[in-house]
């Protein structure tokens, strides 16, 4: 089953964050809860769990780059 | 004044979230969420930080919990859950001791008046930044984890510290924190004696305001040590942190 990996929702004031880097890559096995990625926003640095156990098949947002919330980041194929 | 705190979201009793020295009201977006389920989230910029235009006056955390205790008063918040972030935790620690009629409960995260004692060079560093690289250091020393300090963080602290008075308001509120540790700790003292619940969460690795062990046992209510967190346990630990403060909002609603 694939399983997205989003940017969560952080407040009515913030709708979009910025992809600090990635702390995994595709082909990579995870576990749930293990950190993926960072998200800058502009006072707080967070790092993005994986929703589920799983391989990465897929990267969609480069470090560096700005995502919306709820944009999907990666894909997690769980096991 | 009016609308000083802003309301983002959640329902049930209302919850102010005061921020740290040099932070605004932006720095608690990664526990927002999990505490709307069980308060009315309100935040704030205080006087001297963020977006606020409000005047720092004195600068001190008594000065600065007047102001605060006036836009609560403004928004017509008859009682509420304070949860407070190191000079946050401080002016927390203050309304508590000056208004406990006003209080549910306080939530302490590396509060001043609670330290073993303050990093007083990164109070007086921190105005004066004016380069990304030095920033970069001096922000670092926050966090365990170098980097949840990333550029788009550095660069708002740089912006904000560039708006007109702005070096002037936090050298006074950094100047005034220092000379208030007494006061802070008397309040805590007071608080120690009071029924108000209370808890305290610190970073294991504190090295801003490391947590007084004397003070703390004496101050009472739940200790929580956030195992590989800093001066940010909310930002840096951010799951377990959340879930301390939601349970413990929620334990406490039902007075």
């Amino acid at each position: 089953m694939e399983t997205p990996v989003l940017i969560p929702q952080l407040g009515n004031e913030i709708d979009a964050a910025q992809i600090d880097g990635w702390l995994k890559a595709v082909g990579d096995t995870v576990s749930a809860g293990e950190p993926l990625l960072t998200i800058s926003t502009p006072k707080v640095t967070l790092e993005i769990e994986a929703p589920v156990s799983g391989t990465i098949t897929e990267i969609l947002v480069e470090a560096d780059e700005l995502a919306a919330v709820g944009t999907t980041v990666a894909v997690i194929s769980a096991e | 004044m009016s609308g000083a705190l802003r309301r983002v979201g959640g329902s049930g009793p209302d919850c102010l979230l005061l921020h740290g020295f040099g932070s605004d009201r932006l720095s608690w977006i990664g526990n927002v969420p999990a505490l709307e389920p069980a308060v009315t989230v309100h935040v704030v910029d205080l006087p001297g930080h963020g977006d606020s235009r409000a005047d720092v006056g004195s600068g001190s955390p008594a000065a600065l919990t007047d102001w605060v205790e006036a836009a609560i008063e403004t928004q017509g918040i008859r009682r509420l859950h304070l949860v407070g972030h190191s000079l946050g935790g401080g002016v927390a620690l203050l309304l508590a001791r000056r208004r406990p009629d006003l209080v549910h409960s306080l939530t302490l995260i590396a509060p001043a008046g609670l330290g073993a004692g303050i990093d007083t060079e990164f109070l007086a560093a921190y105005p004066t930044l004016d380069d990304v690289e030095t920033a970069t250091a001096l922000l670092r020393r926050l966090v365990v984890r170098p980097h949840l300090i990333g550029r788009p963080i550095v660069q708002r602290a740089l912006e904000q510290l560039a708006r007109p008075g702005a070096r002037d308001a936090l050298t006074r509120i950094a100047a005034a924190l220092i000379g208030s540790q007494a006061a802070l700790e008397e309040a805590a003292r007071t608080i120690a004696d009071s029924t108000i619940p209370r808890t305290v969460i610190w970073g294991d690795s504190d090295r801003i305001n490391p947590p007084s062990l004397s003070h703390l046992a004496h101050f009472g209510g739940p200790s929580h040590v956030i195992a590989g967190s800093g001066h940010l346990p909310h930002i840096e630990s951010v799951k377990p942190v959340n879930k301390i403060l939601a349970a413990f909002l929620i334990g406490n609603t039902a007075r």
